[in-house]
């Protein structure tokens, strides 16, 4: 069964490499990210362990808790596009002891997993102050893995059930914007107190002691009491350890039975309200009525609604950041925020076929003409985002302190978003990327259909560069001559309507010659 | 084998010449020549994986075919996709719907594309839903619809232009019985106050009963055309089918490890 299951979650993996080169590209990115963020943790470990060595030891507990929770949130998160989600294997005459060794020895080898193990592997690194330590280290390391991927599936699939409605689903995706926002702020916090590490030294120990006892750090503390000779500790610490894993191996045999004769469905959405409102507001022509029902869409579907929150996540952090201001000049923050809202915000405007899916095929049997696609899906995007980019501008003058900048600010958002928006607009007629199919988790292809819009925002910054120097060289120039602000203003008006004009004109001309080819490729992640 | 019409006749409803598609290797539709004469309830039937849905998505200008054209009375698909499409209603089969709306808004959304007034779209969005048996499913939205209700509201967006033809894939599939008997009122009705109809289906009771001209496709080939009566040729359907596409009957050896009480 362990074998069968491990086969199985390599042949799912090598048939989605061999659908799309784009895969390919999402796959090495993704390892890349794994391999720097390991690196950086093997590199921060040996700093600890040759500069403050006496402070590896707690370091090692707090992170392998860190590490469990941050792999059972990536867990819930994506959970429910599983590929060996034990609801598919409910028609089979399988038992869940068979199925329990299966899944685990499959989720070792999980990208997630393998994270895991070589995350533990890294502890080793400080441990090595001790022989003793080394050596417990080394014996607990199987008992470490166990606790981080047992503790993952048991709290994700404990979840699971509840996640399964689209309201939950987005009280996730709103708790996910607050926790960047409060990742943001830690971070920040944490840059400020690099300064006083000696400060910090008693306060991760202290945080230690506690954390060692509860069974997520348990068995990261046993090496340093086997060290210490502390032998009564060493001993309740390994049984917390033990206990934890033999707990979450039974709970997790009852959670797969539960799943295998009551699958978990995903539930759609309820009621929906037919509000009125947006069709009086936009006209009755094909163009309003697509700006309509993408404007519908940003709420009632969660995949949309992630994005809006994916737009709103810089100026929430620009909050989180004033809440911990220091007193330092950050006059380009008024200018830098906008523009990275900017970019991510047009970069929707690539890939907002792709979210129609084979859906778009409505669109090509109704006739519809190039220009009222791109039109419509323009407004549509405009209504939501623009008021989220004069957001950011305010939000980013604030945390400035530089409210003469305000005009600047906006300038480089705005016409940013127009001049990108209207570039995407055609290329999305060429690249429209992927996107999680209607109704699965937003969150479950979102690496491969990363790559095409990040070669859209790479293609664009050049335009950007160029086209877009009238109104972002007065906006820096803004920062010392004010007035200028409006200038800039001005010109990011004039300059985004009219990329957004051409991004209408010339990308729904693409998009009448290439219909039939733009809807095979984003009805092919089905 | 009857390809064309006379010279005198009118032009087709829908006529596909030599509409070919490869996917790699794998031949969809090889050549397939097919005019559908205006006024007929037309039945095209195959076996899974014969190139229906692959030749009504080349008919309807969802996919391009590698060669051939397809027109919809005298108005080219591929060369004038805007006039064919205008007076072509279509439901095509295993395609998404704009399912976060209702059903109301996704059939009015399908007006306003088709550029209709919105008096008209919202008229008949009401009448569609009545028809259909649809009312009452205000603020529930189509992802949240059974299969079959699914199907109708498609169906209702393929209507709400008046279309003259319709091209119809897998219309009955998981359609209920008393809905389905709607359909086909709607049909028959449709096609005689002058509309023409093309359907597939893979159930040939079905287009016995509904159907007064067929034709059967496999692998990506037309076998025959023409009228019911000629096509099934003094037999049943079924029957004639199964001769043409050309499969034996299963012998005894066959699966013979299931009938044994290996169980």
């Amino acid at each position: 069964m362990a074998a069968l299951c491990i086969a199985l979650r390599y042949r799912l993996l090598v048939g989605s490499l061999r659908e799309s080169p784009w895969a390919v590209v999402a796959l090495v990115l993704s390892v890349l990210g794994a391999l720097s963020l390991l690196g950086s943790s093997a590199l921060g470990a040996i700093a600890i362990r040759v500069l403050v060595p006496e402070l590896g030891a707690h370091a090692a507990v707090l992170a392998g808790a860190a590490l469990t929770v941050g792999l059972t949130a990536i867990a819930v998160l994506v959970g429910t596009s599983d590929p060996l989600a034990p609801e598919r294997f409910s028609l089979l005459p399988v038992r869940v002891p068979q199925l329990r060794r299966g899944l685990l020895a499959a989720s070792l080898l999980d990208p997630w997993g393998a994270v895991a193990v070589l995350a533990v592997v890294i502890g080793l690194i400080v441990w090595s102050t001790s022989a003793a330590a080394l050596v417990a280290g080394a014996l607990l390391l199987p008992v470490a893995v166990l606790t981080v991927l047992l503790v993952t599936r048991v709290v994700a699939d404990l979840l699971a059930r509840q996640l399964a409605s689209r309201r939950a689903r987005d009280v996730m995706a709103l708790l996910l914007l607050v926790a960047i926002a409060g990742v943001a702020i830690g971070m920040q916090s944490l840059a400020a107190g690099v300064g006083e590490l000696g400060d910090a030294a008693p306060v991760v120990a202290d945080a230690s002691r506690v954390v060692g006892w509860t069974p997520l750090g348990a068995v990261f503390d046993v090496p340093r009491a086997v060290a210490a000779g502390a032998w009564p500790e060493a001993a309740a610490k390994l049984a917390i350890a033990l206990a934890t894993v033999a707990l979450c191996w039974w709970a997790w045999g009852r959670l797969l039975a539960e799943r295998l004769t009551n699958p978990i469905v995903l539930r759609g959405g309820g009621r929906v309200r037919e509000g009125r409102l947006l069709d009086r507001l936009l006209p009755a022509t094909p163009a309003g009525a697509i700006a309509a029902r993408s404007i519908r869409y940003r709420r009632r579907d969660v995949r949309h609604l992630m994005n809006v929150i994916a737009v709103l996540i810089v100026p929430a952090m620009i909050a989180g950041l004033q809440l911990v201001a220091e007193e330092v000049p950050r006059g380009p923050v008024a200018l830098v925020l906008p523009l990275l809202t900017a970019i991510i915000a047009a970069s929707m405007l690539q890939i907002d076929v792709a979210y129609d899916s084979s859906a778009f095929a409505w669109h090509l049997l109704a006739g519809v003409r190039g220009v009222d696609d791109r039109a419509g899906r323009l407004l549509g995007t405009s209504v939501v985002f623009v008021p989220a980019l004069a957001i950011t501008a305010v939000l980013a003058c604030w945390a400035a302190g530089r409210w003469d900048a305000l005009p600047a600010s906006l300038a480089v958002g705005v016409g940013t978003y127009g001049l990108v928006g209207g570039a995407l607009l055609w290329l999305g007629a060429h690249l429209p990327g992927e996107a999680p199919p209607p109704g699965s988790n937003p969150l479950g292809r979102g690496s491969s259909g990363g790559v095409q819009p990040l070669a859209g925002v790479a293609l664009s910054l050049p335009v950007l560069g160029i086209a877009g120097a009238p109104f972002l060289l007065p906006a820096v120039a803004a920062l010392w001559i004010p007035w200028l602000g409006w200038v800039a203003l001005a010109a990011a008006l004039l300059i985004g309507a009219l990329a957004s004009w051409l991004g209408i004109r010339f990308g729904g001309a693409a998009l009448d010659r290439r219909g039939p080819e733009v809807l095979a490729q984003v009805s092919k992640a089905h | 084998m009857e390809a064309a019409e006379p010279a005198a006749a009118p032009v087709p409803a829908l006529h596909l010449q030599q509409l070919a598609k490869r996917f790699g290797q794998k031949v969809a539709v090889d050549g397939l020549t097919l005019a559908v004469p205006q006024g007929s309830l037309f039945g095209l039937v195959g076996p899974n994986g014969a190139g229906k849905t692959t030749t009504l998505s080349m008919a309807t200008g969802l996919l391009r075919p590698d060669h051939g054209a397809a027109a919809v009375l005298g108005r080219d698909v591929w060369r004038d996709p805007a006039a064919a499409k205008a007076i072509m209603g279509v439901l095509p089969d295993g395609v998404h719907l704009f399912d976060r709306l209702t059903g109301a808004e996704l059939l009015r959304y399908t007006g306003l594309l088709r550029g209709m007034p919105e008096t008209d779209v919202v008229a008949r969005a009401s009448d569609l839903l009545g028809a259909l048996g649809l009312d009452g499913t205000g603020g529930t939205a189509v992802a949240d619809y059974s299969a079959g209700m699914r199907k109708k509201i498609a169906l209702a967006c393929a209507l709400i232009h008046a279309p003259s033809l319709l091209v119809l894939d897998e219309p009955f599939e998981s359609v209920d019985p008393v809905s389905g008997e709607a359909i086909r009122a709607i049909l028959r009705g449709f096609v005689a106050s002058g509309g023409t109809v093309v359907l597939s289906s893979h159930v040939m009771e079905l287009v016995e009963s509904l159907c007064d001209r067929v034709a059967v496709v496999a692998e990506g080939r037309l076998l025959a055309t023409g009228t019911l009566d000629e096509v099934r040729a003094g037999t049943s359907l079924q029957h004639r089918f199964v001769q043409l596409v050309g499969r034996e009957a299963l012998g005894t050896e066959t699966l013979a490890w299931l009938r044994s009480a290996s169980r």
